[in-house]
């Protein structure tokens, strides 16, 4: 028997062992790290591409509703666009608050699991955890335009948003002009963990439509030269107005460079309906 | 290829070349014959999918393949290879990362009586893989294999050390988090003659890896972020005694501090006990373990999710079934923790007995059943996550899985195969939701054979539950002829709900190396559930190809 060749190799695993059993250990008291609240340098837009079947989708809509409370609704501008395979039903078709336009959206990014969502149009990202940390990077960048959601307005038939207004600050900006409808506070179905189903889920910011196209429209922005810019689209009878809301936003290549939301004002007739 | 990609990839190639060019120097030195042998292969999966509205099967690509080639040399003391993979329109049902090509493993290995030194790519297990386990499987779209270097010396017989360090693969890319490892195992009874006389096996393990990972901004609330651990240590320690046909092994596992997004990032250490028992001599067979996993997923990126990223494998203690209906609702280890206990018992009843016939008959029993930890939860992100007394069992069953199967030749050209399966499926558990699913399956698969060159292979089975898609009924007719030809049509049919067939046919011709496939049929969809996101795998029809080549 080899007993230096033994103990050698042994000795060094214990030894190993040892010291690594104390290596980045934490204590307790010494987990949590204070960060002061992000300094707003303008909105962010989160992109939540989500689905009434989607069990663990509950868990990042609460991280955005926290998000939204800690840096308010006009920064954090959410919006849940139903989409994807978590949206529709066994068969394929688009359960109620699922559209057209959501599910291509989902397709073209080449979306996969749920949720997952797109913060300033940066890479995706399905950690919910770790969303607050993308939101907080991107409302400290400085703004490069400034954008106002003009007003919106709803009649029997149609919805207006008159009064867009958008300006570069720091040099010239080619980007495109995108305005969805965005609907608040819906009651509907959401499968939950543990197998249960809550039939009277308020979903929030849901997707109803885009207004002037999946991509919007081409604009270049002259430093310090206003544009305005205003849209009408039909007004479809499932939605209610109360809740409804116009989210504007600009961006190019490199993400969205700058977002504003718009709540409809509605008629005195609609508000008694 | 992504730039970093190709950045370490070219050091790799350099360094590699270092070392074929040094131990070609030495060997050559000693005088004795360098004598390469080249081998290799060619994997190509192809599929040309088709629409199909009944089973909301889309077909967004014209074509899509899974392609590999592998190709390797090995002599006396040097051995090298590399493989290539075309992946950028892969099959469907694979992690968007997934998508991509190039040349993500290659490696030099120089090898002598004593000690062998690996640079590149390679693959390694420490034990039963709870800290350390890194390996490739295409269906899976699995491939965790280290870049770095691995040294494994054998000072004496039956004693084997191993050290190790790399970055992991991750798809395209490397984890940013450093692993490194080591590893013995000793043989004792090939040092301690007394045993080797008595005919007592020993064998001792001890294995540690570290996963050094940089930090990460995770928020704790409105105000805080998490402080991470920089690096986390796992260890594993097993022992595996036998003599005759009985054999003992326990091993056990210790994972410290690793905050995750598998874990919600809490702060409770990880642990594995497992034991087994086995004993088998000719004619008969059997198999007791339990298995005890808590919080040890360990991934070489924190907040990954998905298939990528794990260090370590925790093997789901079921039985793997391949027939179609019985691997309907296969258990998924989780993670988070589990009870897992399997006993499996074989006899063979020999020829020309009353049980055993003419021909003889093996029976073969199994049972494995899983289900989750007593918890006391103790708080979310942060904190220390749950409390779990070691013996305490959960009230949920996860799974449970009985089945008997009956092979027996039941003439000179005729042999048949009978299994019954009782099993629980918890989907809610695996899947996310659909409560649990209580089904009996019955199973024949009878072989006649025609001639010395031609044999045909039918099977038929049957599932009946009252739970998820209902019943379901499955048939399959094989016809081989030898040496060239094989025939296969199947269709699985869901005669519960939706009233779905799900067609497969296929011809197969192989000469010499070479092994091709054509096909065309329907897929199933599902779901694939991990780390807290679902993933979809979808429903699929269409023209398959596949071609093997062994050079």
């Amino acid at each position: 028997m080899h007993k230096s060749a033994h103990s050698l190799p042994t000795a060094l695993l214990l030894t190993a062992l040892t010291m690594c059993a104390a290596c980045g250990q934490v204590a307790d008291d010494e987990r949590l790290i204070y960060v002061p609240r992000a300094e707003v340098q303008r909105a962010v837009l989160i992109e939540d591409f989500t689905g009434q079947r989607c069990i663990n989708c509950p868990e990042g809509s609460a991280v955005i509703a926290s998000l939204q409370e800690q840096y308010g609704e006009d920064n954090v501008v959410a919006v849940g666009i139903h989409s994807g395979p978590f949206g529709v039903n066994q068969f394929g078709v688009n359960l109620p608050l699922t559209t057209d336009v959501g599910r291509a959206y989902f397709d073209y990014w080449h979306l996969d699991g749920q949720p997952v969502a797109l913060i300033n149009r940066q890479a995706p990202t399905t950690n919910y955890d770790t969303w607050g940390a993308d939101v907080r990077r991107e409302l400290e960048k400085p703004a490069t335009l400034s954008l106002s959601a003009g007003t919106l307005r709803a009649t029997a038939d149609s919805i207006s948003i008159d009064g867009i207004s958008a300006v570069a600050l720091s040099g010239d900006v080619a980007a495109r002009l995108t305005v969805w409808l965005i609907e608040d506070s819906i009651v509907g179905t959401q499968y939950l963990p543990g197998n249960s189903i809550d039939r009277d889920y308020m979903h929030r910011h849901v997707f109803r439509d885009t207004v002037n196209g999946m991509w919007g429209q081409a604009v270049l922005l002259a430093q310090d030269v206003p544009q305005t810019f205003s849209f009408a689209h039909a007004r479809a009878a499932a939605w209610d107005v109360r809740h409804l809301a116009a989210v504007v936003f600009v961006a190019d290549a490199s993400g969205v460079l700058q977002v504003a939301t718009a709540h409809c004002e509605p008629r005195a007739d609609d508000a008694q309906q | 290829m992504k730039p970093m990609f190709c950045h370490r990839l070219r050091l790799l190639a350099l360094v590699a070349g270092a070392v074929v060019s040094c131990a070609s120097s030495m060997w050559a030195q000693t005088g004795l014959h360098f004598d390469p042998v080249v081998s290799g292969s060619i994997q190509s999966d192809i599929l040309v999918p088709r629409a199909d509205r009944a089973i909301n099967a889309t077909a967004d690509e014209d074509i899509q393949t899974n392609t590999y080639v592998d190709v390797a040399m090995r002599s006396s003391f040097l051995d090298a290879g590399l493989r290539f993979e075309y992946l950028d329109h892969p099959l469907p049902g694979f992690e968007r990362d997934f998508a991509g090509w190039g040349v993500p493993n290659i490696y030099a290995k120089a090898h002598f009586s004593r000690w062998e030194l690996t640079l590149g790519d390679f693959y390694e297990q420490f034990g039963s893989g709870f800290i350390l386990r890194t390996y490739e499987e295409r269906s899976l779209g699995v491939d965790n294999s280290l870049r770095g270097a691995r040294l494994v010396v054998t000072p004496f017989d039956g004693f084997t050390v191993k050290a190790l360090g790399g970055w992991q693969r991750q798809y395209w890319e490397h984890s940013d988090g450093l692993i490194a490892g080591a590893d013995a195992e000793w043989h004792v009874e090939q040092s301690v003659r007394a045993l080797e006389r008595a005919r007592w096996r020993l064998m001792l393990g001890a294995s540690v890896v570290n996963k050094h990972e940089g930090d990460e901004f995770v928020p704790a609330g409105e105000m805080y972020r998490l402080r991470l651990p920089r690096d986390v240590q796992a260890v594993d320690l097993r022992a595996r005694l036998s003599r005759g046909a009985v054999s003992v092994l326990g091993e056990w596992a210790w994972k410290s501090q690793d905050p995750s997004r598998d874990n919600g990032y809490i702060y409770r250490h990880g642990h594995v006990a497992m034991l087994s028992a086995s004993y088998s001599r000719r004619g008969m067979s059997a198999l007791v373990m339990a298995k005890r996993s808590d919080n040890m997923s360990f991934r070489s990126s924190r907040s990954a999710d998905g298939t990528s990223s794990f260090i370590n494998h925790l093997p789901a203690f079921t039985q793997d079934h391949t027939y179609a209906l019985a691997a309907l609702y296969p258990y998924a280890t989780q993670t988070m923790g589990e009870w897992a206990y399997q006993a499996e018992a074989g006899y063979n009843f020999r020829r020309r007995t009353p049980i055993g016939g003419r021909y003889g008959m093996t029976v073969k029993a199994n049972f494995s059943h899983v289900r989750g930890l007593d918890v006391t939860p103790v708080g979310g992100k942060g904190t220390d996550g749950y409390r779990a007394s070691f013996f305490g069992q959960g009230p949920e069953t996860y799974y449970q899985d009985f089945n008997v199967q009956v092979e027996r030749k039941l003439s000179k050209a005729f042999k048949l195969n009978v299994m019954y399966m009782n099993q629980l499926y918890n989907k809610t558990v695996v899947e996310g939701e659909g409560g649990r699913v209580r089904s009996n399956i019955f199973i024949a698969d009878g072989k006649y054979q025609f001639s010395h060159k031609a044999t045909l292979r039918a099977e038929a089975q049957y599932l009946t539950t009252h739970d998820d898609d209902g019943d379901w009924a499955f048939g399959l007719l094989e016809l081989s002829l030898v040496p060239h030809w094989m025939v296969t049509v199947s269709d699985q049919w869901n005669c519960g709900r939706t009233d779905l067939h799900y067609y497969l046919g296929s011809v197969t011709y192989s000469v010499g190396a070479h092994r091709i496939q054509l096909g065309y049929g329907r897929t199933r969809a599902g779901f694939n559930c991990s780390g807290g996101v679902c993933r979809y795998v979808p429903a699929g029809k269409g023209f398959t190809l596949a071609y093997n080549y062994n050079f």
